[in-house]
């Protein structure tokens, strides 16, 4: 394998070399092994430059080897499932991967953007803020698109995806976040209590750092005792470990959002798996022990590919058996830069130089380097790392000032260590400054959570054992578990001496700070000269810390030379807050299963498939479905099926499907009495087995519902509630129960869901119920007027409540079935009514028939209307009180000029109307000033031959047979509409009683 | 004229089969079934009445309602709490006549309405029964924290639901227009487990 994977190692990792797995980059068929990544397996087989950079089209390689990856954004997979900007170095190789490098043209080796950078000097910080000024107008049609089509990354493939998304709850009495020695012991010392336990690692394998260092624990190699701990760990029942699993967010209340990436490592999701799922974790304790990261030094080309991170450098060799270079050189400021050099000899690699600004270095930290005979340059620089798409030398200032230039194919980079402790900012603190370490460390931490190891600054392998052991067993305390003797293992003694070193002095050619987004030194002294001074500027002006991997590597670079140029400490600077996610998150894990047709739940109602068989057209009323009309063949448009489904009520009989409404019980010795407090109108001398329309308003005396209500039995009302306000007419009347009269006895629930509920309507209407009811139960005339209302069986034996209402102005019955004989019972009311040609009717007949007989709906029920306005002022009782009364009684609300309910039709009658258009008086002009009101409702009235409308007109009630514009500028509508009374058919009411 | 016998159309008509679905395993790791044999009454205590409402509960029903999100019975009937002074009634294998003959039972003590066609109630077991219903349910359903009989009025994937736990199984009631889009989360949920429908 070596031959064709140059740049493996013969032995040693964790990769599974009895596995070999084949992937594609560019076009390029190359191999790697299980327990590769995508950067690893591509170092190991000698590629080295995977990107092109963002503005100046730089060639980038691999930097790191996690999640903080700036440089190697990949595309991924095809079609569909095209996946731009995936970070090389958190991509789990799987057979048969598809990558593809991006923002190049033609190609990667190639790439004629590049030019960009010759451009350099008209392209710095915040340029298109200052180059692209003029002409005006070409910023919209030219530039813009023109920096957008060079710039940027990725592209997402624009199709559908075709993949799941889940989301899921969990909880646990403690979460670790991290699954490095810290977070592992941590999570073993609160599992060993009997606390139940979620450890989160963003890996597909634990262990962290140990995964790439050579440190021992316990005696034996550390990542030996990891996996001891993981046995361990999965051996206890409640304790659950979440590989592949990144914690992106830090709520109140303990609430942390991860996404765990379920299938990413795989070609395609299994059968019944998502792509990811994002979780919801409850904890009450949490140990946050996330690592850091680190960071590099601002030098001469510090970006070319060749140039790594120390521990990157590491966790190639040691983890996934790659050496990335042939001849080496090291450039750290700390003593871990100089562990690097000692595993690149153990992995038999050239070491050419160590170089370490510092003048003095402990020496047990550099006897490995002395005894080698590698020349190690104390007290001294890089200045530049040349070649073009990959390092072929660097050049070295030493203390005297002199430099040297060597050759070598990959330096290895430590600038110190971050700590990554975006989570404990999540709910707004502030880092704070730490001189020990010349990093920021956490500030105050969120409630109930710990910290341990290298976020909280502590770095030697003993000092994170014992940190994350107490945090542990804090953790489990604080949840309510004892813990015993804390148990924590031995372990080398890891040197971690550091001098910060920001930037090389004498650094030549381009320097960057932020490499993902090309932030060079030069633009945070230009962004400091033209006034940047806060961080939180420098960040939104020059992009600092933007992008995929929210400058994890470099902002703090870039904060520290801001710093610098102002001539203030880093601590006086400060950092910005990290803000959630912490890595990237893929809108669809957000959306979860709740897209398309599933993106919130729908409710049908018993009759629906009966309706679905009929040919239905549905619409929906919330999360109702509900049969809008019934087209027949022949009808070429909704208007014809609509208007002769209304004209079919009104010549003889129609059925609609009413179960939506709203149906609430009330019940209790004081029912009456409540319904007196939250009506207009009175309803405690409702006689029993009668029905009434009632109107409720708001606490500020506007209208918020209209139903009928009937009266039960003495102490037990139905009160029926429009479909939009089921819900909050709910919640009303329980809060005028609880809150303003908790003494009424009065028990209400909702039974909406218990019946399925049919409007009958039309002069024929009780021909068709005479054949559906059980003798002996009279619904004549005389026994079952209008606004009667009774319970009684039907079809055999089925209990029901008939309820003698009208919406259309029709003779019409509202027969009320429990839900389960909802289908047989539209059934038999069709069967029964085929003799009168009975028509099943929707949503927009029921409209039209309303509107002809000017009852209000939803469209004038607007929370902007009073009783008054609509036209219903007489149904308030002055007898009592009731909620709403006393506000809607302001002068405002009583005004003469207010807006009310009026009829319109067309001057013109053969012109269509248009709900929205807005009154304006004859010679008004079309002004704001002018508006006198707007339509509110139209529709075709078949029993007119013309448009018909409702509207809220200003003194409308003085202005019958007024001329009048409605004037509609959104869709050029100007029309002459004379004002009529709202109520078009029968308007003595003679059909309603038969 | 209509014809006179009526046919109940269960809930789940033409959304369900019986059988395994799902991915393919020796054992299901969910089992899951309709409860139709269930009818359901809310009660409500009327005002002051607490008192009586118990000695008339302890006489006629044998068994005092708790109170609390829990489940108390007396075997065949059984009372889930799901708000001060309200629950909601479950008997097994009754002849519909249920909520009539509560509300007889308790007049005027408590108020009673029939949801015996507004709820539909699905039982859910197996060792995967947790793990599928964490995917829409927002509760810790661990037994140290919702035990045999407790009871919880909650959210299942959007839509409202009492849950409790009897007999080793999860237990959920949802309103009847939901069910399909109850019954497409569920059946999602569960299909990774191997799932049975019986």
């Amino acid at each position: 394998m070596s031959e064709v994977q140059p740049n493996r190692l013969p032995v040693g990792g964790l990769i599974d070399r009895a596995k070999p797995m084949s992937f594609r980059f560019d076009g390029r068929t190359l191999q790697g092994f299980a327990g590769d990544t995508l950067a690893s397996a591509l170092l190991a087989n000698g590629v080295g430059l995977v990107g092109r950079s963002f503005k100046y089209h730089r060639p980038r390689g691999i930097l790191t080897a996690g999640p903080e990856e700036p440089n190697a954004l990949v595309e991924l997979r095809g079609g569909a499932r095209r996946e731009p900007n995936s970070k090389a170095t958190t991509v789990e190789l799987f057979d048969g991967l598809e990558a593809r490098s991006q923002n190049r043209f033609p190609s990667l080796a190639f790439d004629l953007l590049s030019l960009n950078a010759l451009l350099a000097p008209f392209l710095p910080a915040g340029f298109y803020y200052k180059t692209f000024m003029w002409p005006r107008g070409a910023w919209e049609k030219l530039y813009e698109p023109a920096i957008r089509r060079a710039a940027g990354l990725g592209r997402a493939s624009g199709e559908a995806d075709p993949d799941a998304y889940e989301k899921a709850h969990a909880f646990c009495d403690v979460l670790v976040v991290g699954g490095g020695p810290a977070g592992l012991l941590a999570a073993l010392t609160a599992a060993r209590t009997g606390a139940r336990v979620i450890l989160c690692e963003e890996d597909f394998a634990l262990g962290g750092r140990l995964l790439g260092d050579r440190t021992e624990v316990d005696g034996g190699c550390g990542l030996a005792w990891a996996r001891d701990v993981e046995a361990e760990l999965r051996s206890l029942a409640g304790v659950t470990i979440m590989g592949r699993t990144s914690v992106v967010m830090l709520h109140d209340g303990n609430s942390f959002a991860a996404v765990e990436r379920v299938s990413d490592h795989l070609p395609v999701p299994p059968p019944f798996q998502p792509r990811q799922r994002l979780w919801k974790i409850l904890a009450r304790q949490a140990v946050i022990a996330t690592g850091a990261v680190e960071r590099p030094i601002a030098f001469g080309g510090n970006d070319r590919p060749g140039v790594m991170m120390a521990s990157a450098v590491r966790t190639c060799l040691n983890r996934f058996g790659v050496a990335p270079g042939k001849r080496a050189c090291v450039f750290t400021a700390n003593d871990s830069g100089w562990s690097a050099a000692g595993d690149l000899l153990a992995a038999g690699v050239r070491v050419e130089a160590v170089i370490d600004p510092r003048v003095k270095v402990d020496a047990p930290v550099t006897a490995g380097a002395r005894k080698a005979g590698i020349p190690t340059f104390l007290g001294s620089h890089v200045t530049g790392a040349h070649g073009g798409h990959g390092v072929r030398g660097i050049e070295v200032r030493k203390p005297d000032g002199r430099t040297e230039r060597i050759a070598a194919d990959l330096l290895a980079v430590s600038g110190g260590w971050n700590p990554a402790l975006g989570l404990t900012s999540h709910l707004g603190a502030r880092p704070l400054w730490s001189p020990q370490i010349e990093a920021f460390v956490p500030g105050k931490l969120p409630p109930n959570t710990q910290v341990a190891g290298a976020v909280r600054g502590v770095f030697a392998l003993p000092d994170v054992l014992a940190d994350g052991a107490a945090a542990g067993a804090a953790a489990a305390e604080a949840a309510g578990f004892r813990s015993g003797a804390v148990d924590v293992p031995a372990a080398s003694r890891d040197a971690t001496s550091l001098s910060a070193c920001w930037r090389s002095p004498g650094a030549s050619g381009k320097v960057f700070v932020d490499f993902q987004n090309d932030v060079t030194d030069g633009d945070i002294v230009l962004a400091h000269r033209e006034g940047y001074r806060s961080v939180e500027h420098l960040k939104r002006y020059t992009t600092l810390g933007m992008g995929t991997d929210q400058g994890k590597t470099g902002a703090l670079l870039g904060q520290a030379l801001l710093a610098e140029a102002a001539g203030r400490s880093i601590a006086e600077a400060g950092t910005p807050i990290a803000r959630p996610p912490q890595v990237p998150v893929a809108i669809g894990v957000l959306a979860g299963p709740h897209r398309g047709r599933d993106f919130r739940p729908v409710r049908r109602t018993a009759g629906h498939d009966w309706a679905q068989e009929q040919g239905a057209v549905f619409v929906e009323a919330g999360q109702w479905l509900r049969p809008q009309y019934f087209p027949k063949a022949g009808e070429s448009d909704w208007l014809q099926s609509v208007s002769r489904e209304a004209a079919g009520v009104r010549a003889g009989v129609g059925v609609c499907d009413v179960s939506t409404l709203g149906k609430i019980d009330i019940q209790g010795r004081d029912a009456g009495r409540f319904l007196d407090f939250v009506y207009v109108n009175a309803f405690s001398a409702l006689a029993v087995g009668k029905a009434r329309y009632g109107i409720m308003l708001r606490e500020d005396g506007f209208v918020l519902d209209d139903g009928t209500t009937a009266r039960l039995a003495d102490d037990h009302y139905l009160l029926t509630t429009t479909t939009a306000n089921a819900g909050r007419v709910m919640q009303h009347l329980e809060f005028c129960h609880q809150v303003l009269c908790p003494a009424l006895d009065v028990q209400m629930i909702s039974v909406t869901e218990q019946w399925a509920q049919y409007a009958v309507a039309g002069p024929h209407a009780r021909d068709v119920l005479a054949r559906l009811v059980d003798p002996p139960h009279d619904i004549g005339d005389a026994a079952f007027p209008y606004l009667s209302a009774a319970g009684l069986t039907v079809c055999g034996g089925v209990a029901a409540r008939l309820f003698r209402i009208s919406f259309s102005g029709e003779r019409a019955y509202e027969l009320a079935v429990p839900a389960r004989y909802g289908d047989a019972v539209i059934r038999a009311i069709v069967a029964a009514g085929e003799p009168f040609g009975i028509v099943p009717y929707g949503t927009e007949a029921l409209s039209v028939l309303r509107i002809e007989k000017g009852h209000v709906a939803g469209n004038e029920l607007n929370g902007q209307t009073t009783a008054a306005d609509l036209g219903l002022g007489r149904t308030i009782s002055t007898k009592k009180d009731y909620v709403g009364r006393t506000l809607a009684r302001r002068p405002a609300l009583q005004a003469p000029g207010r807006a009310v309910l009026v009829g319109i039709k067309p001057v013109d009658r053969s012109q269509r109307l248009r709900a929205g258009a807005h009154f304006l008086a004859m010679g008004a002009p079309a002004k704001p000033d002018a508006d006198e009101g707007h339509v509110t409702s139209v529709a075709y009235s078949p029993a007119l031959g013309h448009w018909i409308g409702l509207g809220l007109l200003q003194r409308g009630r003085m202005r019958m047979g007024e001329r009048i514009r409605a004037y509609d500028p959104v869709r050029n509508g100007d029309q002459l509409v004379e004002v009529c009374s709202p109520l078009f058919v029968d308007p003595e009411g003679a059909r309603l009683r038969g | 004229m209509a014809d006179p016998v009526m046919r109940a159309t269960p809930a789940l008509a033409g959304l369900v089969k019986p059988g395994r679905f799902g991915a393919v395993r020796d054992a299901p790791g969910v089992r899951i079934s309709v409860r139709d044999d269930l009818e359901i009454a809310s009660v409500a205590v009327r005002a002051g009445a607490r008192d009586a409402f118990d000695a008339r509960a302890s006489a006629l029903l044998s068994f005092i309602p708790k109170d609390g999100p829990v489940r108390s019975g007396n075997g065949n009937m059984s009372a889930l709490g799901i708000g001060p002074g309200r629950w909601l009634f479950l008997r097994r294998g009754g002849q519909g006549d249920f909520a009539a003959g509560l509300a007889a039972d308790l007049a005027p003590l408590a108020s009673v309405s029939d949801q015996s066609d507004g709820y539909v109630s699905f039982a859910v077991g197996g060792d995967c029964a947790r793990r599928t219903l964490a995917k829409g349910m927002p509760l810790d359903l661990h037994p140290a924290a919702f035990a045999e009989d407790d009871v919880a009025v909650t959210l299942v994937t959007h839509i409202g639901a009492v849950v409790w736990r009897e007999d080793e199984q999860f237990h959920i009631a949802v309103f009847r227009s939901y069910v399909g889009s109850f019954w497409h989360w569920l059946s999602a949920s569960a299909a990774e487990f191997g799932a049975g429908l019986v």
